[in-house]
């Protein structure tokens, strides 16, 4: 890497990066995806491997158990089971972080979740994130009859569980939809001593904005064309750590964009484009704003693909 | 090889202390089960508890069993792996079906789904499950999964779940799914759950005494059972766990049954004796469960096989 390039240390639980905004890339779980057709488990290992040998910061997968759109005919589209998914990928994978962006927080118990969570961090020595949000796909609330309604009052008790739980290892509390009593989240795993792997809340929304400033250490603003629609947010931000007393300056902000790379499927919707030089450009408006940590969306996204957006991250270095 | 009458399993120490008084950790977990591969074991277990309360004792944290089990089937090639067994109540059914696809797809095809209806109410207690009509709960998460596993899809309503038009996707290497292992104690509801819809039942230790001569009630109870529900008796594969003691043993909290223990020969003699009345599977749980204790079964194997 350049000489030029400021690497960023650590900010609370979240790990350092030889750059000063993390780039991460999210893998594509989901049958007729930026993968193309249904990648199995091995395409996916495969590709995780990629990622890592190619120096990138960050493994992403996302939560969800099958897409019905309208816009495709409701053809149920499949998608592997996340935790399980990220364990056996953080087995084989033995140096990058890797997270899950996001779970859903009312499709599990919350002791459940924060057990997975100690659990992966545990395989992996240390290097799990957990993203959480509230969910947004109804078609996969009705088929798996979980509850589509207060997802705003499910995500706040299950986060309100989940905190402690991962923080202290304990938790007690007593919630309209989730409740804990003298809970214990053990054993701990290599993080234990520092509050366990880092919390990352993905929202657009300030009432959750709100409980990801007193409980997270990580923001995500999900997916971006372009800075401008995440400076707002930031603004919000910044707000909600003040209305909860807490020091802006302390949270991680993310967010993600899609990328149209040679052979684009049209999956990813809205994606950056142009030439290697062109995509990085933009890439480094994101690291302008004082994004911690971005996350690609490649479309088409497999391992040969991963590896030609490691020349577009090479260019960004270097700028 | 091969001329071995049963299989042999593997329990893993999934819980605080269960490693001859250590904590295993996931370096150890990994470590035991590639011993267990390495010497020729047909499987291995991983409990599914969240934490375990037996009083008199402090209280005992357990790893997550699917997050360890995925890992572990990342990381092996050729033994069967299970929950010992994962508790309906403690994830949505459509969930579990499909965690149990995700981890034959990353084990290619080496899955057993074991499932049960729980038992240990202080960690119901806990992380807020309802521990009321557990066997109805049961029946109908056994409803959901069955149908997912085997056919894809359901759509049922009931009391306690429901999953509506739902689609089990991307299938796993078994086109029909893995096989689907009931874990009970000697209850007849539960039994006849398992006759009626399992491909495998599994014994709990405790109430199968481990030992052959012991469990064969439960057997002829089961065949019984099976008769009445109109299902042959011989297509339903059965396993037990049993507690074998080796040499200093580490002792485990609340155990009331005596555990299997003596000569490679004599467990190896005690094994044909479970092949003898139909048991086709066997899970040891060893104390000291530990690496060393893998391998101090490995004889009984060599034993095993010699026809």
């Amino acid at each position: 890497m350049a000489a030029s390039v400021t690497t960023s240390a650590p900010l609370g639980r979240w790990p350092a990066s030889e750059r000063p905004m993390g780039i991460g890339i999210m893998l594509p779980l989901l049958d007729g995806g930026a993968f193309g057709g249904q990648p199995r488990f091995k395409d996916i290992l495969e590709m995780a491997q990629t990622v890592e040998a190619c120096g990138f910061d960050g493994i992403w997968m996302p939560d969800h158990f099958i897409f019905r759109h309208e816009a495709n005919n409701r053809t149920p589209q499949g998608i592997w089971e996340a935790f399980t998914t990220i364990a056996a990928v953080a087995a084989q994978v033995p140096r990058i972080s890797i997270g899950v962006l996001v779970t859903c927080l009312g499709w599990r118990n919350p002791g459940i979740v924060a057990k997975m969570a100690e659990n992966i961090d545990e395989i992996s020595d240390g290097r799990f994130i957990l993203g959480v949000g509230a969910g947004w796909h109804q078609p996969e609330y009705e088929m798996f009859q979980l509850p589509w309604d207060h997802r705003f009052g499910r995500f706040k008790d299950s986060i309100s569980i989940i905190n402690p739980l991962l923080r202290t290892g304990q938790a007690d509390y007593e919630g309209e939809f989730f409740s804990a009593t003298e809970a214990l989240n053990l054993p701990g795993g290599p993080r234990r001593a520092e509050g366990g792997p880092p919390i990352l809340v993905g929202t657009n929304g300030p009432k959750t904005m709100r409980l990801a400033a007193q409980f997270a250490d990580a923001w995500n603003s999900d997916w971006h064309h372009d800075p401008s629609t995440v400076l707002p947010r930031l603004i919000e931000l910044d707000k909600a750590c003040k209305d909860v007393g807490r020091d802006p300056q302390t949270m991680v902000r993310t967010s993600g964009s899609n990328v149209a790379l040679p052979g684009y499927l049209g999956r990813r919707a809205n994606p950056i484009e142009g030439t290697n030089e062109q995509i990085a450009e933009q890439i480094a408006a994101f690291r302008e704003i004082g994004l911690r940590h971005w996350v690609a969306g490649l479309d088409p996204c497999n391992s040969a693909k991963i590896e030609e957006f490691s020349k577009v991250i090479e260019i960004l270095d270097r700028s | 090889m091969r001329h071995r009458p049963l299989k042999i399993g593997i329990m893993l120490p999934e819980s605080e202390r269960e490693m001859a008084g250590e904590t295993g950790g996931w370096k150890d977990q990994l470590a035991m089960t590639q011993k267990t591969e390495e010497l020729g074991f047909d499987s291995v277990w991983f409990c599914d508890h969240l934490l375990m309360k037996v009083p008199g004792n402090e209280p005992q944290g357990a790893w997550e069993a699917w997050s360890m089990l995925a890992a572990l089937a990342a990381c092996t090639e050729r033994i069967e792996l299970g929950p010992f067994v994962s508790c309906t109540a403690y994830r949505n059914p459509a969930l579990t079906a499909k965690i149990a696809e995700t981890v034959d797809e990353i084990s290619n095809g080496r899955l057993i789904l074991g499932i049960g209806s729980g038992w240990a109410e202080p960690e119901y207690k806990a992380f807020g499950f309802p521990f009321d009509h557990r066997a109805s709960r049961f029946e109908e998460a056994l409803t959901i999964i069955t149908s997912l596993i085997r056919t894809g899809h359901v759509d049922f309503e009931g009391e306690y779940y429901s999953a509506i038009d739902c689609d089990l996707r991307p299938r796993g290497p078994r086109p029909e799914g893995m096989p689907i292992m009931v874990g009970t104690f000697s209850g007849e509801r539960m039994m006849k759950l398992t006759a009626q819809h399992a491909d495998h039942w599994n014994i709990w230790a405790a109430v199968s005494g481990n030992r052959a001569e012991t469990t064969k009630p439960l057997m002829e109870k089961m065949d019984a059972i099976c008769e009445s529900v109109g299902r042959d008796p011989k297509t339903l594969e059965r396993s037990a766990a049993v507690l074998v003691d080796l040499e200093n043993p580490y002792g485990r909290p609340g155990q009331n049954v005596p555990s299997l223990t003596g000569t490679p020969q004599e467990i190896a003699d005690e094994c044909k004796r479970y092949a003898e009345i139909g048991v086709s599977h066997l899970q040891f749980y060893p104390d000291p469960c530990t690496v060393e204790g893998i391998e101090k079964l490995a004889p009984v194997l060599e034993i095993l096989d010699q026809a």
